[in-house]
């Protein structure tokens, strides 16, 4: 690198690289900022969402006054938002208002759980979805093409609730063959058959297909379009005049172009890997990202919420990244021009 | 034991539960939160608890004596009682317990108004505990019973600032906590060493499950042992399932649903006895009962809870007649002098918010068919859903016009807080009510320990109560639980199916699915 010239290519790649590092990182700690302003507009504060002496009755103010001193809940928010950003910077994320652990480790606990799922469900969203599309576009008209796309337009639009009640109604109650809910089985209830890994793999696959399905749909789509381009292409009219066979022109040259797309969606999807699902996850008691969040909303946890505001704005800005320069890898004519 | 037809109750199997969050603390002291409180009946002993009809009953203190002046109570605690780890429960135990609840750095709000009588407490000696109120006090065992005892030994072991009953707490229960996976499961397993010996049952697993569907679903896959169903669904038609699996029974809580109306005289309407009367008369509840609750609950007069020992069963609940609603509304001085469909005073419209909890679909319900039944009376209702904390935080500030919401009531039926004009300002008197012979009857009320003597004043405060409507007072919800058929021994008192005593102790499970409903069974 260093023998190479000031101003060659190679160092404005790099230059540039830098400067959209530099420009997510501001964008990630905007994000982070914006949502703690956010959460603090909502009305209620910790304190509030604790039950007092009968549950349902608010605990009495004179106590409600000295949790929230004990909470530094009654410093005002610019001080208050000050102190929070200077620990984050140095990695210090607070403790839970709600339990009291530390915010890192309440979400250090959930994560395996929902990058479990959200992997599963995007590699079979991409192993199902790339295959199909390449199929429906090289198909393009047909019979065939035209049943996908009403098949396809429902699993994007039926509401993702309705489907995995519909899955749990037959798949665990009447038929018996999946777990219900949970991410395994219940200490103590019998033999689960296959080890952990199977055990875990059950309980996986509704919540999975549940949430692979829109993405599916959607991909599906994307793929064929893709692929249905690239085929009315000159590369592909030259190579066809080549006298290469259908699925040469297919694999060569029709796919490597489409794919390029793929991954800018797949780096997309990527802080759905860390964001988690609030839906299924409540539906299938699965123990993740999403339901921390959901249950932290619920308690106005700021120390949490600002954490996976952070961590979810922080994959969001990785995800465009990634895919920014996976796309430019693939395909230099996409390269956001350096000034 | 309940005796059984086909053979005795016999040791053995798990029961798995569902829970609907994590509990925030096991430090069941500081927890104010259901699960925590589920939990802590289980591990924990308390010095006092009560039976199905809600009477006081002994529990780690053998028997108590109240002193004839009715400002000392002993109590006599049961020998040979160890903690779970082996160490002998004294009564250093109780004295420490309660300095631990009192001691306002330690975030256990709730006992603030179960002790502010307390004027010291002591230990005689290892087996006695002396406790001195500065008056009469008789809502005192209430406090007992909600005080789950600490290990003071562990505390004095544990390194200073760290809790050591926060995540694996301790008790002299019948159950142990044996592993608590966050957002999955709490395992928890009998203690054979249980003063009152050790439950049937091996274990109970109590399932973290956040939607009640899915959790009637499991219990229909086999994957749970109980569930409560979702109140918005019909109640099964049958006692069982048709395939015998499941049984299902109904039962009452010591819940009320109420709608509140502000009456500190922030709002021009709710002040005046006649309104509130009208806006009770508008709406049809039991019609609503029958049709949306599918006849579940029962209709309430007040505060007070049907089948409690405090209750007046001479009320008869306010009809619905809304020819009777327009009338007072008229007499009130709201009348529709514009002419434009809406009643108005003084150039005031009748016209206010109704704010609900978004957790509460059948509170939303309820809130339409008002709104529906006000506008035909010329009154406009806005109907406003908040989730928990902007709730909460609109009632204690006072900031609400009016507001449906639901109460789980205390074993002790004293009204003091909820309607005793001092706790307008501080305590939980959300409505601002104020009636200087209510206060009266709540100030008696509380300085006997006669049970009949109170039950008299707390009639007086039913009949005020009904008659100026503070609240329009809806329901006292029932709900119905699934059970696994090979459950015996499941009874639901009034205060739930895990919060009395012994309640999960005397539940066993059997391999033959019975064919009984449970209401036939022993």
């Amino acid at each position: 690198m260093n023998s190479r010239a000031p101003h060659s290519p190679a160092r404005r790649r790099a230059a540039w690289g830098a400067v959209q590092v530099g420009r997510a990182a501001a964008v990630a700690v905007g994000v982070a900022l914006a949502a703690l302003l956010l959460v603090r507009l909502l009305p209620g504060d910790a304190v509030d969402s604790r039950p007092g002496g009968n549950e349902g009755t608010p605990i009495p103010p004179r106590a409600a006054a000295e949790a929230r001193a004990a909470l530094g809940l009654d410093r005002p928010f610019p001080a208050q938002a000050i102190a929070w950003a200077g620990k984050a910077a140095r990695g210090d994320l607070g403790y839970s208002l709600a339990d009291g652990r530390p915010v890192t480790r309440r979400i250090a606990e959930r994560i395996p759980a929902t990058l479990l799922l959200q992997g599963a469900a995007l590699s079979l969203a991409l192993g199902l979805a790339v295959p199909l599309g390449t199929l429906l576009a090289w198909r393009a008209g047909s019979r065939v093409d035209r049943a996908a796309r009403v098949v396809l337009l429902a699993c994007f639009a039926l509401p993702g609730f309705w489907v995995a009640v519909l899955l749990q109604g037959w798949f665990a109650v009447r038929w018996g063959w999946l777990p219900m809910q949970g991410m395994s089985t219940a200490a103590g209830a019998g033999p689960a058959g296959g080890g952990v890994g199977l055990d875990v793999a059950r309980h996986l696959l509704l919540p999975a297909v549940c949430l692979a399905l829109p993405q599916i749909a959607y991909v599906a789509r994307f793929a064929r379009a893709a692929v249905l381009e690239v085929l009315g292409d000159e590369t592909v009219r030259t190579a066809r005049a080549k006298g290469l066979s259908n699925g040469a022109v297919l694999r060569r040259h029709a796919l490597s172009q489409a794919l390029a797309p793929l991954l800018t969606l797949t780096g997309m999807a990527l802080p759905a890997l860390v964001g988690g699902s609030i839906l299924i996850e409540s539906i299938f008691s699965w123990p993740g990202l999403g339901r921390l969040f959901h249950d932290a909303v619920q308690q106005r946890d700021y120390p949490v919420i600002q954490a996976l505001m952070l961590l979810a704005g922080g994959a969001t800005v990785a995800g465009n990244l990634l895919a920014n320069r996976l796309s430019t890898a693939l395909d230099p004519r996409t390269a956001d021009p350096p000034r | 034991m309940p005796p059984s037809p086909v053979a005795g109750p016999v040791d053995g199997g798990t029961v798995f539960a569902p829970l609907t969050t994590d509990p925030t603390t096991l430090n069941w002291v500081r927890a104010s939160d259901t699960p925590a409180a589920q939990i802590g009946r289980l591990v924990g002993d308390s010095l006092v608890d009560h039976g199905p009809d809600l009477r006081y009953l002994p529990r780690l203190a053998e028997r108590w004596e109240i002193s004839a002046d009715q400002r000392v109570i002993t109590f006599h605690l049961r020998p040979g009682v160890t903690w779970h780890d082996g160490t002998p429960f004294t009564a250093s135990d109780v004295v420490f317990s309660y300095r631990w609840a009192t001691d306002p750095g330690n975030g256990a709000a709730r006992f603030a108004a179960y002790f502010s009588e307390v004027e010291a407490v002591e230990a005689l000696t290892p087996l006695s505990v002396r406790v001195r109120y500065r008056t009469p006090f008789a809502p005192a065992l209430q406090g007992w019973e909600a005080l789950l005892l600490l290990p003071a030994h562990r505390y004095r072991e544990a390194a200073p600032g760290t809790d050591p009953q926060e995540r694996s707490p301790i008790g002299t229960g019948p159950f142990r906590l044996e592993r608590w996976r966050q957002g999955e499961e709490i395992v928890l397993t009998a203690n054979p060493r249980y003063w009152r010996g050790r439950p049937h049952l091996d274990s109970v697993v109590l399932r973290i499950v956040p939607d009640n569907r899915t959790a009637a679903g499991a219990l229909a896959a086999g994957e749970l042992t109980l569930a409560t169903l979702p109140q918005s669904d019909p109640p099964p038609a049958a006692a069982a399932s048709p395939d015998g699996r499941i049984r299902y029974k109904r039962f009452a809580t010591l819940a009320i649903w109420f709608i509140a109306w502000n009456g500190d005289g922030s709002n021009p309407f709710f002040a005046d006895r006649r309104v509130r009367r009208a806006m009770t008369l508008a709406l049809d509840r039991e019609g609503f009962r029958r049709s949306v609750l599918h006849g579940l609950g029962q209709p309430a007069t007040s505060t007070f809870v049907p089948g409690t020992w405090a209750y007046d069963p001479s009320l008869v609940p306010l009809p619905y007649d809304p020819a009777g609603s327009a009338r007072l509304l008229d007499e009130a001085g709201w009348t529709d002098s514009e002419g434009d469909g809406v009643r108005d005073r003084a150039g005031r419209r009748f016209e206010f918010t109704l704010t609900a909890f978004q957790g509460n679909p059948i509170a939303g319900q309820i809130a339409q068919v008002l709104q529906e039944a006000l506008a035909h009376e010329g009154v406009r209702m806005r109907i406003e859903t908040l989730d928990w904390p902007a709730f909460v935080s609109k009632l204690r500030s006072r900031r609400y016009q009016a507001q449906i919401s639901t109460w789980l009531l205390d074993v002790d039926p004293d009204p003091y807080d909820n309607w005793h004009s001092s706790q307008i300002a501080t305590g939980n008197n959300v409505t601002a009510y104020a009636d200087a012979e209510v206060d009266r009857y709540c100030e008696a009320g509380r300085a006997t320990f006669d049970l009949a003597a109170r039950a008299a004043a707390y009639r007086e405060v039913q009949a005020r109560l009904h008659r100026d409507q503070p609240m329009t007072f809806l329901f006292h919800p029932e709900w119905v639980v699934g059970v696994d058929a090979r459950l015996r021994g499941f009874r639901v008192p009034l205060s739930g199916p895990w919060r009395w005593f012994p309640g999960p102790l005397t539940w066993w499970l059997t391999t033959a699915r019975d064919p009984l409903p449970l209401d036939a069974q022993g």
